[in-house]
This record gives C-alpha cells, structure tokens and sequence, in this order.
C-alpha cells in the first residue's frame, strides 16, 4: 500500500504565446520524492511553475525532460489514483451536488451501485440538506469541501491541492485547514499542495518545497517537524515561517 | 388588491361600446365578437379565483396576474376604441382596416385553409430550426475542439454573418428539388449560422479545470463532449438558439410570401391579391400567436435546461 512519488530532473517548457518558435520554461530540473503519509507543500512566486509541477504529476501534460513516476511506474496520463482539487471552477455548475461527488461513478457505469457511497461522502462534508442543490446556490468553502469529496470518493494514492483555499475569506479558510488535515491523516495517503500562503504551509505541512522562479526551480526543501494540531503562535512556528519567508525574499540561489 | 377587477371594467366598456352605440356598417354574426370578449374576461377571472384559493403558490402568481391587470384592461379599452373608429363611426376606411367582428367573421368563414396554412408554417418552422440547430451544435463543438476546422469554418461565418438568409430564397427555389426543402435549407442556414457561432464561443469558452477535472475522474474523449464541454456550452448554445429562432421566423414568412405557395406568409399575400383584407388580418394575428407561442416554449426551455445557472 506503500506510495512514492519521485520526480527525476523533471523539466517543462511551452511554446511562446507569441509565437516565432520561442520556449517558454515553467520549470528546470526538479527533482524531489515524497510518500504517503507525507502533506507536502509547495510554495513560490507567482508563475515558478507550481500548477505546471502539479499538473505534471496528475499526468494532464507530460516532462518535456525527465520523468516522473509513482511506484516505479512512469506517469504517462491522468488517473483516479492522483486526484486533483483547483482553486476554482472544479465543479461542474450543471450537476447537483451528489452528480459532482458521484461523477467519477457515472463516467465508469457503476452509478447506481455506488448511490449509497455518494450519500455517505455527501453526509461527511456535512452537505446532506444540499445534495440536490447546484453550486450556485453554495458558498466557496462548501464548493471546496465538495470538490474534495469528489476527488476523495476515488481513494486517490496521491492528493493533488491546487491553491484549494485561496478564494476563500481568513476564517472559512482556517476552519478547511484542519478539515482537510483530517481527511489526509484519515486516509494515509500523500497529499501534495500548492499555496501562497505561508502560514498555511507551515500549519498543515510536514515538508515545504521552495521555488524560485525564472526558471522555476525547487530553492530548498524545508521539513516541519511540529507535532498536530499545531499552534500558529508558538515559537516554532514563527521560526519555520521566517525561515520559509527569508527563503522566498532571499535573491541568491 | 382592487386593480385586479380593472379588467372587469375595461370588459363591461368594450361591451356597452359595442352594444349600445350604432354601427354605421351591417355586421353579421354580432354575437361571436361579444363571446370572444367574454372568454378572455372568463379566463382570466378564473385564473385570478384559483391562483386567489390556492393560497401559498397560488398567490406569487396572483400578485403577477394583478400586477398585469391594467394591461389585461388596457386591451379591452384599445378594442373598444378600435370599434368605435371602425363599426361605429367609420373613421378608418372598410375594407383596408375591418372592425373585429368582421375579422372574426372571415376567420370562422375560412378557418380550414387557415388550420392547414398554420399547420404547414409550423412544420415548415420546426423542421428548419431543428436542423439548422442540431447541424450548428455539431459545427460549433467540431470547430471548438479542432484548429483546422476552425480556420476553414471562421471566414465563412465571417462572410455569412452580415448576408440576410432570405438572399438565398429565390436562388434556392431554382436549385431545390423542391419548394418545402429548399426553404428548409434557407431557414436552417440561418439557425446553422447563429447557434454555430454562439456553440463555438462557448465550446471555447469551457474552464480548463472542468476538462482536467473531468479527464482525472475518469471521462473518456466522448463523455467529455457529452457530458462536460457541451453542457457547459448551454449558456452560450441558448443565446444562439434564441437569435437563431428570430431568424428562423424572419425567413419562414419572407420565403413562404415570395414563393413557397402554403404557410401563412402566403395566406397574406393571396389574401391581399384577393383584396381579402379581413382575411390577411387574421393571418397576421395568427402569426403573432404563433411565433408568441414557439417563443415562450423555447424561453420555457431555457429556463429549464438552465436552472442550474442561478441558484436553487
Ligand atoms: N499551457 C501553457 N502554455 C504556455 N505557457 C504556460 C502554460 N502553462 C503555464 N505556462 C507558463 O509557465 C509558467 C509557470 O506557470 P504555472 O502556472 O505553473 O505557475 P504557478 O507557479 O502556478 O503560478 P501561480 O502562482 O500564478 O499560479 C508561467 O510563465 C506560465 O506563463
Ligand atoms: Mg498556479
């Protein structure tokens, strides 16, 4: 049951927008590994090619060099295994929101066996009086939670979180923290995240990825080693994000 | 709450107008104007009673219904004022504009001819307008999802945008096979064009992160079609299939005026060479009726296919 992410001197690079055959580099030679059990950050400026790496692992576009694989097989497409929550717009607006939580059921045939599990993940996030509504009529931590429902009804191995807080206002937002630490602790499994945020990284992470951009490379890999439910006051916690804000500020590699 | 027995009023005044004052024409069948009246006010007052008693649902609807009263009471004072310059005083000039009474009077003297031109509109409307939008839903995904298609299919909905369908009528009359098919192909045409472009924007307009959800939750290229890129489009689809039906109707009548020979737009004109005026009355109130009535049903439909968009 054992899972190992490894990302082997992975590089990316797109065609210029504007054309002339110009590359583009999201990112250069990155290399790290992680498993289960592991809540892995990943923060950095804008456009260092956080969501690149991400979607990379997710197998939505492939290295243009190196090569990522999760138990010793190469990721060449997407799957259920590696699961992935956006920012925003996840959902689709046109499905309830038990068709969303049960998509993945739908889309292989086996919907109706699955009903009661749909109803089950419907009840976790808390949303039973919302099951028939659409996601209009929700507020973003709820779109979120759902979101994650639909990703987690799939037991992915690998749990990929793309910003999955930042619409959200402070409050909402620290309460879908613990939610979300206790989802991954619950499961086992690796939990990758991007965020711009570092409190954050440092509240649920047990290892924070640096990026520095232009191009984007990882700068340095920093472990947590705070016990859960961590306090945001405590001293090492201020030292952790200090030294992770030092990290993003600092200009020499 | 009182504004809701306006109509009431408006009714009794077109009665008593049409009742007491003289006519300067003879009018035959005097009564069937009179019962036309008292239906309307008949439905009416019997919506207005049961949307009253049927209290919590019923009553949003009974507030609407007494919001439109005076409208409702506005019709009745313009057909009484309608009479008054027609039957009573001859004011507008018989037989170019004909009192109601005389327009109902040649309804029911024609009404077979007039059922099968209705009918024959009606499919010839419906035929068109699912062709031309299934064949536009189809173009606009194909061109969403493929370059190449899209460099062929852009300039010419670019040159076709600008050009009224109705050019191509009497062209197609001299090609078409047949009358009915060529006009099909004409009003489609235009459809094709408003819902391939308003499908086009929208397959293009799909989030990214629907499509990447989609495709890590297991959807094959199809399903993705199907069940993500197409229901996410129905916002952008539905824009095109509203300007597409205005042009549908647009169409339909000037195709069936110039040369298709059935269908309501030809009942006008043969009217007219007739000097049937009466008659072309009630073909153009029939057409009001009619398009009022595919309108309100593809809106319905709207309104349904979209619920999604605002809540629930
Ligand atoms: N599909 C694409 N085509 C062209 N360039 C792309 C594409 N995707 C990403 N890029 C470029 O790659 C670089 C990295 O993008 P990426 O989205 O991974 O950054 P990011 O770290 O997630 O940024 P942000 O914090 O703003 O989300 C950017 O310069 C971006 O413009
Ligand atoms: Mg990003």
């Amino acid at each position: 049951m054992a899972t190992e992410l490894v990302l082997n001197d992975v590089s990316k690079s797109f065609d210029s927008p504007h054309g002339k055959g110009d590359r583009i580099s999201a990112v250069e030679n990155v290399s790290f590994s992680c498993h289960d059990g592991e809540f892995v950050s990943i923060v950095g400026r804008s456009g260092c090619g956080k969501s690149t790496i991400l979607r990379m692992i997710a197998g939505l576009v492939n290295p243009t060099a190196g090569l990522v694989s999760v138990d010793s097989q190469v990721v060449k497409g997407p799957s259920k295994e590696r699961g992935m929550v956006f920012q925003e717009y996840s959902l689709f607006p046109y499905l309830t929101v038990a068709q969303n939580i049960g998509f993945s059921f739908k889309m292989s045939g086996r919907a109706r066996e699955n009903k009661a599990k749909v109803d089950e993940y419907v009840r976790k996030i808390g949303l039973e009086k919302f099951a028939n509504s659409y996601p209009s009529a929700l507020s973003g931590g709820m779109r979120q939670r759902v979101a994650l429902a639909r990703t987690l009804i799939c037991n992915p191995k690998i749990l990929l979180l793309d910003e999955p807080l930042s619409a959200l206002d402070a409050i909402t937002r620290m309460s879908m923290q613990d939610e979300i630490l206790d989802m991954w602790s619950g499961s086992g499994s690796l939990a990758i995240m991007v965020t711009h945020d570092v409190d954050e990284a440092v509240y649920m992470s047990t290892k924070v990825i640096l990026m520095r951009p232009n191009p984007g490379r990882v700068k340095r890999i920093i472990p947590i080693d705070i016990p859960y439910r961590r306090r945001r006051d405590s001293d090492a916690f201020v030292a952790y994000r200090n030294e992770i804000l030092n990290g993003l500020s600092g200009n020499g590699s | 709450m009182i504004r809701v027995f306006l109509p009431l009023l408006g009714y009794a005044l077109a009665s008593i107008e049409y009742f007491l004052l003289p006519n300067v024409r003879e009018n035959a069948f005097p009564e069937r104007y009179f019962i036309v009246l008292t239906a309307g006010i008949v439905a009416y007052s019997a919506f207005a009673l049961f949307s009253f008693l049927r209290k919590d649902k019923g009553l949003r609807l009974f507030n609407r219904l007494s919001y439109r009263a005076p409208i409702f009471c506005a019709v009745y004072v313009f057909l009484a004022l309608f009479d008054v310059l027609t039957l009573k005083t001859g004011r507008l000039t018989y037989p170019f504009i004909p009192w109601f009474n005389d327009i109902i009077n040649s309804a029911v003297a024609d009404w077979p001819m007039l059922l099968k031109s209705t009918l024959f509109s009606l499919r010839l409307l419906l035929v068109s307008y699912v062709v031309g939008a299934l064949a536009g839903v189809a173009t606009g995904v194909v061109a969403g999802y493929s370059k190449s298609v899209r460099y062929w299919i852009e300039p010419v909905l670019n040159v076709l945008g600008p050009i009224p369908p109705a050019t191509w009528i009497p062209l197609s009359m001299i090609l078409a096979k047949t009358l009915f098919s060529g006009s099909v192909f004409i009003i489609a045409l235009g459809v094709w064009y408003n819902v391939s472009l308003s499908t086009l924007i929208g397959v293009m307009n799909v989030k990214k992160e629907h499509l990447d959800s989609a495709r890590i939750l297991g959807a094959s290229e199809l399903q993705i079609v199907f069940r993500v890129v197409i229901p996410s489009s129905l916002p952008s689809i539905f824009q095109g299939l509203s300007s597409g039906m205005t042009s549908a109707c647009i169409t339909l009548i000037i195709a069936e005026m110039i040369g298709v020979e059935a269908g309501l737009g030809w009942y006008i004109e043969w009217a007219k060479a007739w000097a049937m005026f009466n008659r072309m009355y009630v073909a153009i109130i029939t057409i009001c009726v009619l398009f009022n009535l595919v309108n309100f049903t593809l809106k319905k439909c709207k309104k349904h296919f979209l619920r999604w968009e605002n809540g629930n």
